[in-house]
């Protein structure tokens, strides 16, 4: 018997824990390699960039933290944005991420002699550290099942296109270190509850600060943890370790996350936050009722649960409505309400409704971004219930409320996608479980032969076998080509969907080899180098971040959209008359305009389709004078050719976009390539309060400088239709009256 | 009272000695024969005098005073000077103050002898476009101020000034004023044969010293003035055997020629197919000569903003455009970098000490510079020797620059300063001497091997502490 073990233990005379120990680091690093090496592609085929919008304001923070002290960094006062009201930075921006890469930098740069350019490592943040979140993953789904589960689901996170689409190198968002943290926290949570430990407590408390410190979504984590708590409490599951494990965590990270500038006193003020404090306060009295329920007796404490439940439920929420009505607490955000209602900020707050990743997620967006798992989560959930210890609780609510959230915000795909591989993981590992354990095959065997040995019974037995083998080999191959599948499709999506910059975009010659069209960085440099160093770009709130970024010129708004009439004054100097507008420039001193504009290659994120939602921010603010409906024709269409309504016409946006459009056409009608709408020559604008400074090579940015005033105090409308009439050049004799 | 006087006086004196200095030159040499020949194709100016000069001194000289033909303030920034004696033998010279050099004979020349001298020399910054504003259709057309005399201190018997590189060029008076009193400003009519493209003023007899008649030339030029504000050349040598050494310079560029009259417009620039005209004013691309010693190897172009993928190789030239054409007045930046292989350019003079040659510059086409600063990182712990230019330099400086995996004080910078600089100065070759141990390559690789180790180590000695309760 003992040989027997030793022989089952030992492979070519290698301890079998070893091996184990060995093949799972190899899994890990190979995990981490795939994680990491799926995210290249776009510095493979592109470059080392920074990408989209958000991203180039964390690289110019960035930029600024290790040019400046830290304390320069927190104070920081950035008055080359929303101008001229200027934005303090240092206070409203969370700090984590623009940090951690800055810590990285030092090291590499003081500690290892690699002075690698922070825009790198800026670039390659988010690949590095989705490795970690494999990692991560890894070992929160350990906690729920076994280390086969966790491995497999590691895998899932590593390349699920759902989180590749917000962490591909280049994509240097806060949610790109956020979701590592995200799982780090829960999977240090689960452990501290499991165990009551103060330890894991205390760090499940500190990841928790580091997960403040750089994302928004930390809200997240502090609804989600006090859920948990309290239906362990409704199920009557209380006890010490969830007592202590809870109370750690909530002192040390309400205080630790109460450092951050940006977050200061907000724990104990919004209502976002006032669940986790109503838990804490909630398990304090359910811990002394517990204490008292010990010490009297059982009738004695029903008396002493319907009264306490009773007045402390009336306290509470008298409480609540009074401190929010006495402005103590704030309100719920617009985010928060639109999460509830899908349509509310299309009505309230239309700036929140125009950012398309606030939009509800199309259910083919499920099956795109985790494809197989999508099936598998149910499965997953299900397992989780038929267990049903504590921790299995906490991935059912995450997974209950986070399916609800992504279907309302596309963005919310990103918190969903990591419990949708716990479960994916968990279902996989379970079936694996039962299908390769293919030592009941041998097992059947032996009491096969035993039955030769009887000599009964001896067909049903080998024809069970068959049809165990031909089970397991049906259900294993169908496993194994969706697992291929899935990392076939994984590899596709992240290839083809999310692997482009946004700055830079891919296209071919005539002649159909590959090459990029880069009009956006040619006219952002054409601004950072031939315009005055302070001069004033006014352009939509898309654009700001990239302009700081790239151009280094001052913008009136940008992607942080904290104010929303300045917002609304930049839409009313887009959409209104040039007299209008003219006022609007000349009142926050801008010296160019700068609109996109796609109708002459076909690029369909342009100003001009962006313009609604430019007239709807506006005319929230001024109703009277920004109409929507006059810019839809009689038949409630949004046209620009011959029908277009008379607004239309003569808003500077649309000026600005054809001007001189038809020259390309050699003076003919004009064909707008994006919106498929034929522009006719009559309808060729004439501007008069800009004139054209710079257009790129594909006419994608378009740069317009605001002319000075007239020096004889004539209206720019009237001179530049004298300029057009007169040819000749007359020169008059001043008036005699004049001299006198 | 007193002290006005006195600061009077000062002043006078000051202007006397100023004076004198100009003046202080013997009437030793008469110029029997005297041609210039000013090439105005490229957008900085190149000057070659032909001199036949006889000593009429009593006594043996053995110096010959050579002013350069400004007398007004013309002559913008002059870049490389050469005086050649009867077509073979380089002098040397001192450059004394007002542009005047004083060239050294190898041996004293008697009296009544004859020399002949080559001098040319190229300067730049001079150009005006006029009108300063025109439209992106225009021609470019560009105000040229030369002395139509020689401006020497000697006087001339025989004239004659070429002027070369011109198109429809037309005499314009200017109201320029001499900055020196000697200027003789009462000079002769010059005879003006103008042929297609060249001027031919003169043969004009008894020139007399300092000459000076300021005129402007106006001539069509539709090609850009391309001025490299800063150029960092940087040289990174390799510490180990690689036969490959790395190249990185850094371009501030601006274009010196005429404004746009309105803002830039797309459809023009379409329309009027500017960008592969060859013949337009805007600065639309650079052309780096390539040739089988200068092949480019793995060759980049970046901005602040990331990478320029407009390039490309053809025949002998890597194109390079720029992100945007540039105007008058438009500036842009760019880095462009390569490898080079080592043949010819590293020589081991012993174990330890190595002679570099590379050239000056790297030049693209039609290009001046007003500063270069060449870098030159030697491997870390190198020493560095010396540098040798043929081309005189403002400073010298060395310093360390840290790079990947430099654990010591980093690479070894030397950065020569040369100022106003221009295309062909490629062709010169800088030479560099440093010391270079194979101890001290050693020791790097030791020294890194080193904290890996003790990385290693502290990391197991820290898994040995039992943290557990």
């Amino acid at each position: 018997m003992s040989t027997n073990t030793k022989l089952q233990s030992q492979v070519l005379g290698i301890p079998i824990d070893t091996i184990r120990l060995l093949l799972q680091v190899l899994i890990f690093v190979s995990v981490a390699g795939a994680a990491i090496s799926s995210r290249l592609f776009s510095v493979i085929r592109f470059e080392s960039i920074i990408h989209e919008f958000d991203p180039w304001f964390n690289f110019r923070a960035t930029k600024y933290l290790v040019t400046h002290s830290f304390y320069d960094f927190l104070n920081w006062f950035d008055d080359r944005t929303w101008y001229p009201l200027g934005r303090v930075t240092g206070g409203t921006l969370y700090p984590g991420l623009m940090v951690t890469s800055g810590v990285i930098w030092h090291v590499l740069r003081d500690w290892f002699s690699l002075p690698i350019d922070i825009r790198n490592i800026c670039v390659m943040l988010a690949p590095a550290f989705s490795g970690l979140t494999a990692i991560a993953t890894y070992a929160l789904t350990t906690e729920m099942k076994d280390s086969n589960a966790g491995l497999l689901s590691a895998i899932f996170m590593g390349i699920a296109p759902g989180y590749i689409s917000r962490s591909v190198a280049g994509s240097y968002d806060n949610e790109a270190i956020a979701i590592t943290l995200l799982m780090a926290t829960f999977a240090f949570w689960i452990k501290a509850q499991k165990q009551g430990s103060v330890l894991y407590g205390t760090l499940t408390a500190l990841l928790y600060f580091y997960m403040v410190s750089a994302w928004g979504g930390y809200v997240f984590i502090t609804n989600l943890i006090p859920l948990h708590v309290f239906v362990l409490i409704l199920m009557g599951r209380y006890n010490h370790r969830l007592y202590t494990s809870y109370c750690t965590w909530y002192a040390i990270g309400t205080l630790a996350s109460m450092q951050i500038p940006f977050v200061g006193f907000l724990p104990i003020r919004s209502n976002d936050h006032m669940a986790a404090l109503g838990v804490f306060g909630l398990i304090q009295l359910v811990a002394f009722g517990d204490y008292v329920k010990s010490q009297i007796t059982e009738k004695a404490f029903k008396t002493f649960l319907v009264v306490s439940i009773a007045s402390i439920v009336s306290l509470g929420l008298g409480g609540l409505v009074g401190l929010t009505a006495l402005g103590w607490i704030a309100p719920w955000t617009g985010r928060f309400y639109s999460l509830w209602d899908t349509s509310y900020a299309k009505i309230h707050i239309p700036i929140i409704a125009s950012v398309s990743e606030h939009q509800p997620t199309a259910w083919p967006a499920f099956f795109f971004d985790t494809s197989f798992l999508i099936w598998l989560f149910p499965a997953g959930i299900y397992l989780c219930f038929q267990e049903l210890k504590d921790e299995h609780v906490f991935v059912i609510i995450y997974g209950v409320l986070c399916s609800y959230f992504a279907g309302v915000m596309v963005r919310l795909m990103l918190t969903l996608t990591p419990v949708i591989c716990v479960c994916g993981g968990i279902a996989v590992s379970k079936l694996f479980d039962a299908y390769l354990d293919i030592s009941d095959l041998f097992t059947g065997e032996v009491v096969e032969e035993d039955s030769k040995k009887k000599g009964s019974k001896k067909k049903p037995a080998s024809s069970a076998t068959i049809f165990k083998i031909l089970s397991k080999v049906l259900v294993l191959t169908s496993f194994a080509y969706y697992l291929f599948y899935f990392v076939y499709h994984c590899t596709w999506v992240t290839s083809n969907a999310y692997s482009s910059p946004s700055v830079v975009l891919p296209s071919r010659n005539p002649d159909g080899s590959p090459t990029i069209i880069d009009d956006y960085r040619e006219a952002y440099y054409w601004l950072r180098m031939n315009t005055p160093e302070d001069a004033k770009v006014m352009s939509w709130w898309d654009y700001g971040y990239q302009i700081g970024g790239m151009a280094d010129r001052t913008t009136l708004v940008d992607n942080n959209t904290w104010n929303n009439t300045h917002i609304a004054t930049v839409g009313k100097a887009m959409c209104s008359s040039e007299e209008v507008s003219y006022e609007i420039l000349k009142k926050h001193d801008v010296d160019y305009v700068l609109i996109i504009f796609g109708g002459v290659i076909g690029f369909s994120g342009d100003d001009l389709n962006k313009f609604l939602w430019m007239i709807r921010i506006s005319e929230g603010i001024w109703p009277d004078e920004v109409r929507e409906r006059d810019f839809f024709t009689d038949r409630g269409e949004y046209k620009v050719d011959q029908s277009a309504t008379e607004t239309m016409k003569n808003s500077l946006m649309y000026k600005m976009s054809y001007y001189r459009f038809h020259d390309l056409f050699n003076g003919r009608d004009g064909i707008d390539r994006v919106r498929s709408q034929t522009i006719p020559i009559a309808n060729a604008p004439e501007l008069s309060v800009v004139e054209e400074a710079f257009t790129s090579t594909n006419w994608i940015v378009r740069i317009y400088k605001v002319k000075d005033l007239d020096n004889l105090g004539r209206d720019l409308k009237q001179v530049s239709a004298g300029s057009k009439t007169k040819k000749s050049r007359i020169i008059k004799k001043p008036k005699i009256s004049l001299r006198e | 009272m007193k002290w006005t006087s006195i600061v009077l006086i000062q002043a006078a004196l000051w202007n006397l000695c100023m004076a004198v200095s100009a003046l202080d030159i013997p009437a030793s040499w008469v110029n029997e024969h005297y041609t210039r020949t000013i090439d105005l194709k490229k957008s900085y100016v190149r000057e070659t005098v032909l001199v036949e000069a006889k000593n009429v001194d009593s006594s043996p000289i053995s110096e010959y005073y050579f002013s350069l033909p400004d007398g007004f303030g013309g002559m913008g920034n002059v870049s490389v000077l050469s005086a050649i004696l009867d077509e073979q033998v380089p002098l040397e010279f001192d450059k004394l103050e007002n542009n005047v050099f004083k060239l050294k004979l190898p041996i004293p020349l008697a009296t009544n002898s004859r020399v002949s001298l080559r001098i040319r020399y190229v300067y730049m910054d001079v150009f005006s476009p006029i009108p300063r504003q025109i439209g992106m259709g225009d021609i470019q057309t560009l105000l040229f101020k030369v002395n139509k005399f020689n401006y020497s201190p000697y006087p001339t018997d025989d004239l004659t000034v070429l002027v070369e590189g011109m198109n429809k060029a037309k005499e314009m008076d200017i109201l320029d004023k001499p900055d020196s009193e000697t200027a003789e400003l009462d000079v002769p009519e010059i005879p003006t044969v103008s042929e297609d493209g060249s001027w031919r003023l003169g043969p004009v007899d008894n020139v007399k010293p300092w000459s000076l008649k300021p005129v402007g030339l106006l001539y069509d030029h539709n090609k850009p003035l391309a001025k490299v504000h800063l150029l960092e050349r940087g040289i990174w040598l390799p510490s180990s055997d690689i036969n490959e050494f790395q190249i990185e310079e850094y371009y501030e560029v601006y274009n010196d020629g005429a404004e746009l009259n309105s803002g830039f417009s797309r459809v023009e620039w379409i329309k009027g197919n500017y960008e592969t005209a060859r013949n337009h004013w805007a600065l639309s691309h650079f052309e780096f000569p390539s040739t089988s010693a200068l092949e480019f190897d793995d060759y980049y172009f970046t901005d602040k903003v990331g990478m320029v993928t407009t390039h490309k190789k053809i025949k002998n030239f890597l194109l390079f455009e720029p992100r945007f054409p540039l105007f008058g007045g438009w500036k842009y930046n760019f880095t462009f970098g390569f490898n080079q292989k080592f043949d010819n350019h590293l020589k081991k003079l012993d174990d330890e000490t190595y002679i570099l040659k590379v050239p000056l510059l790297n030049s693209a086409l039609d290009l001046t510079y007003s500063t270069v600063n060449l870098n030159f990182y030697l491997p870390e712990n190198a020493e560095f020797v010396n540098v040798s230019s043929p081309i005189a330099f403002q400073s010298i400086e060395t310093d360390f620059e840290k790079s990947y995996l430099d654990v010591s004080d980093g690479h070894k910078k030397v950065t020569v300063v040369y100022k106003n600089l221009f295309e062909d100065v490629s062709k010169v070759d800088v030479l560099v001497m440093y010391k270079y141990t194979k101890a001290n390559y050693w020791w790097k690789v030791f020294k890194i091997s080193g904290f890996v180790f003790i990385g290693l180590v502290s990391y197991y000695l820290l898994q040995l502490v039992d943290l557990s309760l």
